[in-house]
Formats: structure tokens, sequence, C-alpha cells
């Protein structure tokens, strides 16, 4: 096959001595080339990354931050997803992690939302300063034409300098050139007056990636990158966005036309993003957006989906079979419930018959056999009591035991917290790709602001209805560490998490509507209450919202899945190991007996000062392993309406459970974790008492 | 002048200055500087100011709209 006539060009272009803004790696000729996809938030990167990388997709979170960043192969380049950026600089976690990976690309693949280029090519001009070599994707050409505008995209590569090639990514269109073009990335034409600026800085830098990035980066007054090299930042940053941003105007003036008027979907976007904005309409469509929530997530998921996976999969496949596994050789009495549905279609218990393994079941063949045969072709409970005699014995509980971490810890993180969590990430995904969550930041950011939030605030707030421990990850995505703390506090205090709200629901069904309504009261004035307070105690202040609303589109599906796929496996990374710790530590208590004597100690206080019986102790405190526990413990008490009220205020104020206080630690550090759990005990039993007086 | 958070709904306007050096380079970046035209969008009841520029749709939180000069322009 003989060559192109661009591909001699690109060639051309390599021989030439301007070797400088060639990154040192691919100038040594590395086999693989790493090649990063940068963009603007929502301008459709994604369907790129999955195109070049396929199903077989690597997620790194970076040290510190949720941001994450996929990782693929695609013939010899190592293809980079980022996070959706502006500008490359360090003004949160998202531009700290793009940064990085961005700064030692090979080749960049800039995709630019061609509906939005004076917003965009801020983004692709700054990374042709940088010398890259790189290429531009101009996705939703179909939008643009549906705006009734176009782009002269011959005159655009022109004036830029490298290619630029017509996409529409979730159709698929455009790909081949894009992939056939892919070696013709080049650098392109910057400012000249800034490169004769950036050449005499870049001699005083250490050996790096790209010279011409790492010295745009010290120009434009970043810190870290300035430090990296030993050196000061220098503050040109205003005087190079401005000059850029007139580049930027003068570059739009000359490509886009105006064709026609803009069709009417265009127009129904618009329409139905000014909705979503203000409260007359916008608080019936969040109303609605959170019924779904609960039907899809709450009902389906948390009610059906989990409470088959927990009983079928969880309580009587994987838990009996590791704990025959240890029984074998631990001394042990095995229970045996038979179960048989009752007219209701719920399993009721029939027959009971206890198996005594005073040598484990190894020992004893003939009896196990026994029991298998009692058990043939029936639905059955098997309820195991360890020997805790010996050490051994110790360990068997707290390993599988009623709280083991293989047992217990297996069955809530796969058959409760999994679809759990994948429920809540797959809705995320879809308010997100549809351009509702920046609009509903908006739409509350008034309400927020009074407990020193801004509307970003709402969405780990949200997720807080889910998983508490999910939402306090979901913190970091604030800008301060103010705010972060309060979003922090009134999620550990005053939200409670779906595997409690199944059983809240539950019990408040027993205590009527009025008590209903008076248990909601106490909560959200408690939740308003924490927050107005720590505002006013905490010093400094929040920062103020300051968000791009991206139009109003149909979410693409294939985006949502992926979506939803990477933030589940990595949460379910970063989580898990503290679920397990969680465990141990609560085994460990039950084993030593610490927690009998935790029990007893609130007997008192739950008995005189709240008015409940004395069993409510014991839920309260198995809240603190997982809430619903709590909630479970109280739903077999026979409670008067008042004292449901009282004990779930109660629990619902009380402790985060042990995840959420494990990564309580790691997230706000030890003084802020532990103030916020004993707060929770004080908070909790003080209210309650004081529901319980007034009542 | 006026501030931003005075701004009718509807009515277009120039950005004369913004005082305070972090929302300025931020907002250049969304593609608004000083001397750029925009749109007021919405304006939610004691909340933030939507602006329209180009075809983005930018929400600024009042404390910010607070610090951003303009000038209205006639139709």
């Amino acid at each position: 096959m003989g060559k192109s006539a661009s591909e001699a060009l690109v060639e051309a272009e390599k021989l030439e001595p301007s070797s400088s803004a060639e990154p040192l790696s691919s100038a040594l000729s590395s086999a693989r080339t790493k090649l990063v996809l940068v963009g603007n938030p929502n301008v459709g990167k994604s369907g790129f990354f999955n195109h070049f990388s396929g199903l077989y997709v690597d997620v790194s979170n970076f040290p510190g931050t949720t941001v994450e960043i996929a990782h693929g192969h695609y013939k010899n380049y190592d293809v980079y997803d980022t996070p959706g950026i502006y500008g490359v600089s360090s003004f949160n976690d998202e531009e700290r992690v793009a940064r990085d990976t961005i700064l030692s690309a090979d080749v960049v693949l800039n995709v630019v939302d061609a509906t939005n280029l004076e917003r965009d090519l801020f983004l692709t001009l700054q990374l042709i300063d940088m010398r890259f070599r790189m290429i531009v994707a101009l996705n939703m050409m179909d939008a643009l034409h549906a705006a009734g505008l176009e782009i002269d995209t011959q005159e655009l590569e022109r004036i830029l300098g490298v290619p630029v090639v017509e996409v529409v990514a979730i159709k698929k269109q455009g790909f081949d050139e894009l992939e056939s073009r892919l070696r013709e990335a080049r650098p392109g034409h910057s400012d000249p007056a800034l490169q004769a600026e950036l050449q005499s800085l870049i001699s005083k830098l250490k050996p790096t990636a790209n010279p011409t990035a790492d010295a745009l980066m010290i120009l434009e007054g970043d810190e870290v990158i300035s430090e990296r090299h030993g050196l000061e930042p220098i503050d040109k940053r205003e005087a190079i966005y401005v000059a850029r941003r007139n580049r930027v105007n003068e570059i739009v003036a000359k490509v886009y036309r105006q064709k026609s008027a803009a069709r009417f979907s265009a127009q129904f976007s618009e329409k139905l993003g000014r909705w979503t904005l203000h409260p007359i309409t916008g608080i019936p469509i969040l109303l609605f957006a959170l019924w779904l929530i609960y039907q899809v997530v709450g009902v389906l998921v948390a009610q059906r989906v989990v409470g088959h996976l927990e009983v079928e999969y969880g309580n009587r496949l994987w838990e009996p079979a590791v704990k025959h596994l240890f029984a074998r050789v631990t001394p042990v009495s095995i229970e045996v419930e038979v179960l048989e549905k009752d007219d209701n279609g719920e399993y009721q218990t029939v027959e009971r018959r206890t198996f005594d393994f005073p040598n484990g079941t190894h020992a004893d063949p003939a009896l196990l056999e026994a029991m298998k045969q009692f058990m043939a072709e029936k639905t059955v409970m098997q309820n195991f009591t360890f020997s805790q005699e010996t050490l051994w014995g110790k360990l068997v509980v707290i390993l599988a035991g009623e709280f083991g971490a293989i047992t217990m810890t297996v069955t809530y993180l796969l058959f409760l917290l999994l679809p759990l969590i994948v429920g809540f990430y797959l809705f995320l995904a879809l308010l997100e790709d549809c351009g509702y969550l920046p609009r509903l930041a908006t739409m509350v950011d008034r309400l927020l602001n009074a407990m020193g939030l801004n509307g970003r605030a709402v969405i780990p707030i949200i997720l807080g209805f889910g998983c508490v421990t999910m939402a306090t990850i979901t913190t970091r995505l604030l800008n301060t560490s103010r705010e972060k703390t309060i979003a922090a506090s009134i999620l550990n205090f005053a939200i409670p998490c779906s595997a409690q709200l199944a059983v809240i629901t539950a019990l408040l069904t027993k205590a009527g509507g009025e008590y209903t309504l008076i248990f909601f009261v106490i909560i959200l004035a408690n939740l308003i209450g924490i927050g107005t307070v720590i505002d006013k105690i905490l010093p400094g202040k929040s920062s103020a919202l300051l968000i791009d609303l991206p139009p109003m589109r149909l979410p693409r599906l294939s985006n949502v899945a992926k979506k939803t796929w990477i933030k589940t496996l990595s949460f379910m990374k970063e989580a898990s190991p503290w679920f397990f710790a969680g465990a141990l530590l609560i085994s460990t208590m039950q084993v030593t007996g610490l927690l009998d004597v935790w029990i007893r100690l609130f007997e008192p206080i739950t008995t005189n000062w709240l008015g409940l019986p004395a069993d409510a102790a014991r839920s309260f405190v198995m809240g603190m392993v997982r809430r619903d526990f709590g909630a479970a413990g109280l739903y077999e008490l026979a409670l008067s309406p008042k004292q449901i009220v009282v004990s779930l205020t109660v629990i619902t104020l009380f402790v985060p459970c042990i995840a959420s206080l494990m990564v309580l630690l790691k997230e706000r550090g030890l003084c802020e974790a532990m103030t916020i759990w004993f707060g929770s005990w004080i908070l909790a039993f003080s209210i309650g008492g004081v529901v319980a007086a007034v009542l | 002048m006026i501030l931003l958070t005075e701004v009718k709904k509807g009515s277009r306007f120039k950005v004369v200055r913004i005082d305070e050096k972090d929302i300025r380079t931020q907002l250049l970046r969304f593609g608004l500087g000083e001397g750029s035209e925009a749109v007021c969008f919405e304006r939610l009841p004691l909340g933030p100011i939507v602006i329209k520029h180009q075809r983005q749709e930018v929400a600024i939180g009042r404390e910010f709209a607070n610090k951003i000069w303009v000038e209205p322009l006639e139709r």
C-alpha cells in the first residue's frame, strides 16, 4: 500500500528540528503511544473512549479522590479517558487528576462540542499552546444542524493547524475518518509571542514528558507544577486567559454560520431546561424524579430484588456453605428450621430440630447424614451456634458467626449493597447524562445556602438516602473543606439510608398518618438545624455556585451503562475493605462480651429516659453494625405509636453504620469523625428524650 | 451600571466589571469575560441568576452575581 499524502506530511513534520514540541517518550519511539482523551464536561467523550477501548477497561482511582481514570487499549495506543474539564489547571479534584494524565500524554484527542465552540475552544487552544501532538473531534454535528448552524471545518482546521474531524459519536458517524487521521495528529498553531516566552522558561525546567506544557502551567500560576520544577509560579494567568478568550472569539466568528431557524427539538430542550430550573415547575419535576427513584430503587430493588437475593443466596446458600466448612472441625450445634409458605405466601416455621456435634461434623458423619436426610427436599434455615470455649471457636465466630466477616459481610456486600448501589448510580448517571443534575443544583442552591452549602451538595444528599457510605465518599466533589464537613455531618447525623428506610416505612405504617407526619417534621427540623448550627460554628464561608448548564437531551444508554459500571466498581473496590474491617471489630466485641456490656450500659437510658422496652437498647447498639439491624430489631418489639416515633427518631439520628464511620475517618480525619460519632449518641438520645417527654 | 442581580429576566446586557479575580478567571473559561454580551435567561427567587451566552447557559450563585457589574443593552 502506498502512503497517502497526509501520512507523508506527518512524517515530514516529524523530521522537523522543532523536536522540543514532541513529547520525549514519543521521540524515543516507545512501542506504545499514550493517547489521552480530553474535553469539556458533557461533550460525549465517553462515546469515543468506548469506541477506541472496546469492552475491556481498567478503572483506577487516583489516590485521594473518587475521580476515576478509565484506561484501555487500541492498536498500539494506550487510551486514557479523563474527567471533563474547562481548562488544564488545579481548581478541583477533577482538574488535578486530568492535569496529571494530560501532561504525560503523547497524543491528545480533544473532543469538542460543535454546538458550544465558544466554550470548548478555550481548552483546545490551551492544549495547542502546550504543543501536544493532537487531533480535534467535532462532536454533536447533528445537534449543530438541528440548531440551524454550520461550521466551516476546513477553515477551523487551517486556523488551528491540527486535524479536525466531524463526528456524531452516538450514531458512530465519523469514527472511521477519525481513526484513519489519528496518525496525522500534530502540534497546532500557537501564539508566537507566548511560545517565545515559554521557550525561555523551558531551560529552567527539570526533565519532563512535555516541557512546553509544564512551562505553560507555571506561567499560568499553577502551584503544583511549579513546585515540581522547584520554581515560583508566575501569575500571568489572567492575561493569558484574556488573550486566549479573544482568540477563541475571533475563531468562532470566522467558522460559525447561522443557516436556518432552530428545529423544534432544540427549542423543546431549552423549554424543558427552563422548567426544571424554576421552583414552580421545577419542584413538581423533582418530586416526580424522586418518586420514580423510590419506586425503582426503593421498592423494586431494595425490597423485591434484595429481599430475594439476600435470603435465597446469602442466608440460605452462601452462609451455610461457609459455616459447614468451619463446622467440620469446630464444636457446633445446628438448629434446622423447616419453613413452609402460608396462605399469604410468607414463610412460617413448621418444625425445628437441633443437631449437636460436640467434636465437629467431621467426627460424626452418621449424624451429619441424618441431618441431610432431614433437610432433603425441604425449605430450611440453618442456625449455627459455634462453641466459644476455645480460642479457635472464638475465631470461627469472628469469621463465620452472626456478624462474621466471611458470612454476613459477603452477603451484605454482594446481595444487599451491590444491587442498591447499581440502582442509585444508574439513576445518577441518567440524571447526569440528560443534563438535569446541574439544573437541580441551581434550583436548590438558595435552600442549601442556608446551611452553608451550595447547590452542588444536592448530589451527596440525594445519594445519602441510598447509602450514607457512598454519599460520604461523594462529598469530595464539593469545593471547600468547610462544605465537605457540613455535608458529611448532615449525612451522618440525619439522613436515613435505604437499608433503614424500608423498615422505617413499615413501622410508620403501623403507627399511622399523624405520627408519620410528626416523625418527618422532627427529622427535617434536625437536618436543617444541624446544617445551620454547623454553618454558624465553623469559621470562614462557603463558596458560591458557578456551574454551566449543558443542554437537556435524551440520555444515551451505552454511556449511562458504562458510567454506572465504572462508578459501582470503584465504590465496591474502595468501600469493601471497610465493611470487612467493621465486621471484624463488631464480631470481636461480641466474642469478648464487650457488646453486651455496651448494650446493658444503655438499658437504663432506654427505659427511663426514652420510655422504651429494655430490648430496644440492643436494637440501638446493633444499629452501629448495620443501620437496618437497628431498625429491624424494633420491628419485633410491641411498641405503641408514640414509642415508634421515639425509637425511629433515635435510630435515624443515631451513629452511622460502621462502614460509614470508617469512610468518615478516612475522608474527614479522626477529630471530625469522632465528633460526629459521639455527637450522634448525644443528639439521638437527647432529641429522643425530648420527643418522649413532649408527645 | 448595575449589578447582575438587578438585571431583568429576558434582557440583554454587557459585562463591564467583575470584582473578584477567582470568578473572573473561571468565567473566562466558560466563555464570558469583561466586555462579553449575554442574556438573563432565568432568575430564581433569592437564588442564582442563569445567564445565556451564545448557546450556553451558566448558573451564577447570588453571592457571585453581586460582584458582577453589567450594562443593560437595548434590544
